[in-house]
Formats: structure tokens, C-alpha cells, sequence
């Protein structure tokens, strides 16, 4: 605790939790771990804390070790030629911080990114320090997530791994093109280089598990990284596409996106006014969805001829406008995988459809109890053979009355305020 | 038919159901603090029994499944108003379709159990995160206030997480808490006397987590709506993060 008494170290906090804030990544789930007689657990589903006031959740205390960098990213705060102010924080000091803030349940864990200070392997080797007195000294069993830096010595990368749940890498841009326009310093072989490491030493461990119970683990949590959205023109198709290439083959768990934010005024990205693309994010997020819970593919979201998803309705919608003749489905009869391509209809109400459904036929009226958005899912369906829609089955039609109310045009004074009362609303 | 009244434990609900069957059909079972009479049927006040609250326990739980009884319970703990009739109907359902029951969410008696128990759920899966502890110096303080009474649910969590510390958790709503002492876990009645006043460890781990708090929020983005939607007001005035700042914060 004494060492949390250091003048500065409040100073270092704001710095350091401040450059780190552009990681997205929060979750704390992946792995299940009981208490093993010292401090801390996991708990698979991940437990969210508190939410900050952009309504991003707080699981894990989110930091950098360091902010200085040799790299000079364009997009990035840490970038070398930038003069924001630097610190590095002690192994020790990170330590204690992270146990204090446990123990008082205000986070679920750590979350441990870097700027490159030095080189890779200098800055992995701190890294490997500072857990290795998390985990070793004072017994801390909570939720590690760390950054794995790419051009790190790969034997140092395993022995991260070996004291993370998760490792991530974030390759922030899809393509080869923008890499070399915007970050310089790296190239997408290289980038990828740990993320296949990773990917084979967690398949290898798996399988030395099933003979071995007690091997440590290496990475239960899996792998996952980040793109920017917004700072380069690359497409949605693009970053899709690359997504669902990394879930594919290399097994990631999640693919975050990151609503580009103009940190620094230079020619090749969007003006320092620009406000970050929320809604595109929004949407990217909807069809990562779609990717790994729905049975979609990115291919059937996205072509060459349509390469971004429409801002005003959700990429489900989108797909079932475009395939109107494969609807209505009959609520009773349609297929799992079917039922998934409804709008409005979920995995959790597809599940209940189908459990219920084996007993009764399910009517209008019930799909609202089974947790259906009714309001989204009455133009897809039939219930027992009868369509609620209303309205013809034409793409322009139903897509009219799918979309969000326009905001009001004027305003129109009430009856019961005084005439032209500025109202707030 | 008949109003049962019992003492506010799940034995002693669980005992009514058990003379719902083998003496008299309840027309409801109530509080017996609470019950007001009526001018319907007879009371009774049944006194909560061990072996006849176990039989319908593992009656439930042969002829329907274990997490039935699982939503019962957490139906139980919930605010609900009329819980305890919510209940019967549930279980008389459970007992005449079996596992079958839980296929069956569309029915009035199906649907107000489930609604009651997913909301004691969600609740208690807040409070995993939403619990604050102060470091009294010798053990470890939070208090709470939930809508439901989750308690009883956080302690398999707390106790194995924080296992080699001394810690409680008061539920100031309900003047409970759940105490641990390293060994076993107890749920005793508690009430806060004297002002407890944190030490300067304590006061500047808060100050951090405040600090850090603050600089994880990307202002660009700002979205206090969304907050709003995640950390519902009612809950904020035992989570130091918001305490110390304006009402809305960050």
C-alpha cells in the first residue's frame, strides 16, 4: 500500500488510464476460475463494474505500462512526434493498483497495453515483470488481459501467455494500403505473425490438457483485436471480410471496432472536427453479431456493388429486404437456422420458439411473451398460416415502415404551457 | 379453500404448499405480518417446518427439474408484490406438466414467475459488479441497496473471490448482511450504528478510482443516457465512483 502513496502517481493514473481509453476492449469473459486460496476468481460470463460517462463498461483497470513510443502512427496519442506528456509506471506500483482496486470489487481485473518503449522485447519483458509479481507474489487469481506486441521474441510471447487469460493484438487497420499510409512502422505479415502463434500454441495446449489436466494454461480467454473504423476510406465489406478471415482461421473471439476519434491534425485523416462515426460502429458491431451468432456470412451482408452497410437500418433488416422471397416463415414450422434470419427475432427467442413449439403451435399473441420484437418481426412471419403484416410484402414498403419516426420537423406549442416556453426536450 | 400465512422463509412458504395438498386448498398464502383479512375465506397461520418444506422441495425437484425450483427460489427473494400466489400457481403448474413446464412460458402462470425470477437475476448479476468495499482497517465494508433481496445470492461469489479476507456486506435496505470470517458465511440481522470514517489508505484508493474513473470516459463519445440505461440512478449512492461529483457525473 505504501507504494500507492508516491506523489505522482495520481499523475501517471491520468496519463496512463487516458492514453489507454481507445482500447474498446472490456470483457472479462472466457474463462471460469475458482478462488484458489489467494485473491480473486473468473467468472466465464465476464461481470461488468461500473459504466464511464460515454456509457462504455468498466471491467478491467485499462492502462498503459508506458506511453513512451518509438512508433510514429499517425492516428495514435502516443505517437513519438507527438508532446503529450510521458510516464511509465513500476511493476510494483501496478501491481499494488491493481490488487487495492480488486479487493474493493471495483474491477473484474486488468487490462494491460503498452506503448513501445525501447524495442518489443524490452517492453514485453517489463510487461512479463509486472504480472509475473501480479500473479507469483501476491496470488492474484482475477482476469488478466494483455496486449502482445508484434516483432516480440516469440518465446517471450509464450510466456506471456502463460500468465494472461487473453492476449490481443490489434491490428487497427484491415488492409496492407492503409498500414503503409498510416502506420509505417508496421506491415500486416508481421502483425499477424503472434496472432498465428497464439492460435497454434492455445490448439497445442488444448490438446495437451485433454492428457494433462493440471498444464498450465496458455491464454484460456483467447485472442482478440481492434480495428479502427473511420480514419482510413477502407470499406465495412473490408473490415468484415478481415473479421471473419480471423474468426475462421485463427480462432479470435472478438473482433472490436473503434469509432475513429481526430487526435492529431495531419493531412491523411478525417479534420479534427470531425465527430467519430458512432452509428457506423453501431452497425459494424450489429454484423459482427450476425457473424457469430446467426449463421451469417459477410458475403451475404456485403458485396462490391453495396460495400457499406446502410447507416438507417440494421445489416438484419438490410439482408431480409434484399431476400423478400424467402419470406413470411411460418413461426411453427421454420428451421432453427431460419428462424435466426428473422428480424426481430433472436437466439434466445428462436431457442424458446422452438422448445415451445414441440408441445403447442405457438400463436400471434405468444411471440410477444417469447421475447419477439413484434413491431420488426410482424412483416417476416406467418402464425399458423396467417400474415399480421398489414401491408404488402414489397421491399420499399416494409422498409418505409421499419424506419426510425423522423424527428420533429417544428415545434408544436401545447395548449397547457405558456406560449413559446422555451422547453429543453 | 383457505388464506394461508407464513413467516416470511422459504420453508415456511413451502410448508403452506405442503397443507395446500395434504389439509386444505389455499385460496392464497400471504405474509402473516402483512395480511390484511378477508371476507372470503378463513386464515391460518402455518408455522414453518422442515420435513414438510423438504418434501415439496424434492417432490419439485424429482417430478420437475432442479432449476424450476432454482426460479422458485429467486422468485422468493424478489419484491414482487404477490410473489407467494405467483408461487403456487408456478408449482401446482410444475407438478401437473413436469419438465415439460418450462416449454411453456406463454402461460399467465409460466410467464409472471419467470418475469419475477429473471429480474432477481439480472439484479444479482449487477451486484456482482456493483458491490463497493471500504477497507475498514480490519475487514472489508459494503453496503448495498438493492431492489430485490440478493444477498443470499452473492455470497458463493464473494466468499470464494475474497476468500482470505474478512469482509461484509450490508444490505441497508433490509438491515442484513452477509458476513464472512474466512471459515463459513453467515446472513445476520445488522444495523449500521456510529459513523465509520475511512483511513487515509482508503481514502486514496477512493481518490484514484475516482481519477481514473473520470479519464477512462473518451468525451467525445459522451453519453450519459447510456450511462443512465447501465448504472440506473437508484443505485449510485453506494458506488464510489459517483459519489463526489454532480448528479450527472463523469
Amino acid at each position: 500500500m505504501r507504494v500507492l502513496h508516491s506523489p505522482d502517481l495520481l499523475e501517471k493514473l491520468q496519463i496512463l488510464a487516458g492514453a489507454a481509453k481507445y482500447d474498446v476492449s472490456c470483457a472479462s469473459s472466457g474463462t471460469t476460475r475458482r478462488g484458489g486460496g489467494g485473491l480473486g476468481n473468473a467468472k466465464g460470463y465476464g461481470i461488468c463494474h461500473t459504466w464511464a460517462a460515454d456509457g462504455r463498461c468498466v471491467a478491467l483497470l485499462k492502462v498503459l505500462f508506458t506511453n513512451k513510443c518509438v512508433n510514429d502512427c499517425v492516428y495514435c496519442a502516443c505517437r513519438r512526434g507527438s508532446d503529450t506528456p510521458r510516464a511509465a509506471f513500476t511493476a510494483r506500483e501496478l501491481a499494488e493498483l491493481t490488487v487495492e482496486f480488486y479487493r474493493r470489487n471495483y474491477i473484474e481485473g486488468l487490462f494491460l497495453s503498452s506503448a513501445i518503449e525501447k524495442n518489443p522485447d524490452y517492453t514485453t519483458e517489463n510487461i512479463i515483470a509486472a504480472l509475473s509479481l501480479l500473479r507469483r507474489e501476491h496470488k492474484f487469481f482475477g482476469y488478466i488481459h494483455v496486449k502482445a506486441i508484434p516483432g516480440t521474441d516469440p518465446t517471450l510471447i509464450s510466456r506471456l501467455g502463460l500468465l494472461a487469460d487473453r492476449v490481443s493484438i490489434n491490428l487497427e487497420l484491415p488492409s496492407a494500403r492503409s498500414l503503409a499510409l498510416l502506420a509505417p512502422q508496421k506491415q500486416m505479415p508481421a502483425l499477424l505473425a503472434p496472432v498465428r502463434q497464439i492460435y497454434e500454441e492455445s490448439a497445442a495446449n488444448q490438446a495437451e490438457r485433454r492428457r494433462f489436466r493440471s498444464a498450465p494454461k496458455f491464454v484460456p480467454a483467447g485472442q482478440s483485436t481492434q480495428f479502427i473504423v473511420g480514419a482510413t476510406p477502407d470499406s465495412d465489406l473490408t473490415l468484415l471480410s478481415a473479421s471473419e478471415t480471423l474468426y475462421r482461421r485463427f480462432a479470435l473471439k472478438r473482433v472490436y471496432f473503434s469509432a475513429y476519434v481526430p487526435l492529431n491534425d495531419n493531412p491523411l485523416l478525417p479534420a479534427l472536427s470531425a465527430m467519430p462515426p458512432l452509428r457506423r460502429e453501431h452497425r459494424l458491431y450489429q454484423a459482427d453479431w450476425l457473424l457469430r451468432f446467426y449463421g451469417f456470412q459477410a458475403g451475404e451482408l456485403l458485396d462490391e456493388s453495396q460495400p457499406n452497410l446502410d447507416t438507417e437500418l440494421d445489416p438484419k433488416i438490410i439482408w431480409a429486404l434484399r431476400h423478400l422471397h424467402v419470406f413470411p416463415l411460418e413461426i411453427n414450422r421454420a428451421s432453427p437456422e431460419e428462424l435466426l434470419r428473422v428480424p426481430g427475432i433472436g437466439v434466445v427467442s428462436a431457442r424458446r420458439i422452438v422448445r415451445q413449439r414441440r408441445f403447442c403451435a405457438l400463436n400471434y399473441d405468444d411471440l410477444g411473451k417469447i421475447g419477439v420484437v413484434i413491431k420488426r418481426a410482424r412483416y417476416f412471419i406467418t402464425c399458423r398460416g396467417k400474415y399480421y403484416g398489414g401491408i404488402p410484402l414489397k421491399p420499399e414498403i416494409v422498409r418505409s415502415r421499419l424506419l426510425p419516426p423522423p424527428a420533429p420537423a417544428f415545434y408544436q406549442p401545447s395548449l397547457f404551457d405558456g406560449a413559446g416556453s422555451a422547453r429543453d426536450e | 379453500m383457505i388464506d394461508y400465512l407464513y413467516d416470511e422463509t422459504f420453508d415456511g412458504l413451502l410448508t403452506c404448499i405442503f397443507a395446500h395438498y395434504y389439509e386444505e386448498k389455499a385460496a392464497g398464502i400471504y405474509p402473516e405480518r402483512l395480511y390484511q383479512p378477508s371476507l372470503l375465506h378463513g386464515a391460518r397461520a402455518v408455522a414453518a417446518d422442515r420435513e414438510r418444506a423438504g418434501r415439496v422441495y424434492a417432490a419439485l425437484e424429482q417430478k420437475a427439474a432442479r432449476y424450476v425450483l432454482r426460479k422458485i427460489y429467486y422468485t422468493f427473494l424478489s419484491a414482487v408484490p404477490g410473489k407467494e400466489n405467483i408461487i403456487l400457481a408456478y408449482t401446482v403448474l410444475a407438478f401437473r406438466l413436469g419438465p415439460r413446464l418450462t416449454a411453456c412460458r406463454t402461460r399467465p402462470e409460466v410467464l409472471a414467475l419467470e418475469t419475477a425470477s429473471d429480474r432477481v437475476d439480472t439484479e444479482r448479476e449487477r451486484f456482482l459488479g456493483f458491490v463497493r468495499f471500504r477497507d475498514m482497517g480490519r475487514f472489508l465494508y459494503a453496503a448495498i441497496a438493492p431492489d430485490h433481496n440478493i444477498l443470499p445470492l452473492l455470497a458463493d461469489h464473494f466468499t470464494d473471490r475474497l476468500a482470505g479476507e474478512y469482509f461484509m456486506i450490508h444490505d441497508t435496505g433490509r438491515d442484513t448482511a452477509l458476513v464472512w470470517d474466512k471459515r463459513d458465511p453467515s446472513l445476520v440481522p445488522f444495523r449500521q450504528t456510529g459513523n465509520w470514517r475511512p483511513n487515509e489508505d482508503e481514502r486514496l484508493c477512493q481518490s484514484l478510482w475516482r481519477e481514473y474513473f473520470e479519464h477512462i470516459a473518451i468525451s467525445e463519445r459522451r453519453n450519459t443516457r447510456l450511462q443512465g440505461q447501465f448504472v440506473p440512478r437508484r443505485y449510485r449512492a453506494h458506488l464510489t465512483e459517483f459519489q463526489g461529483f454532480g448528479p450527472a457525473s463523469g
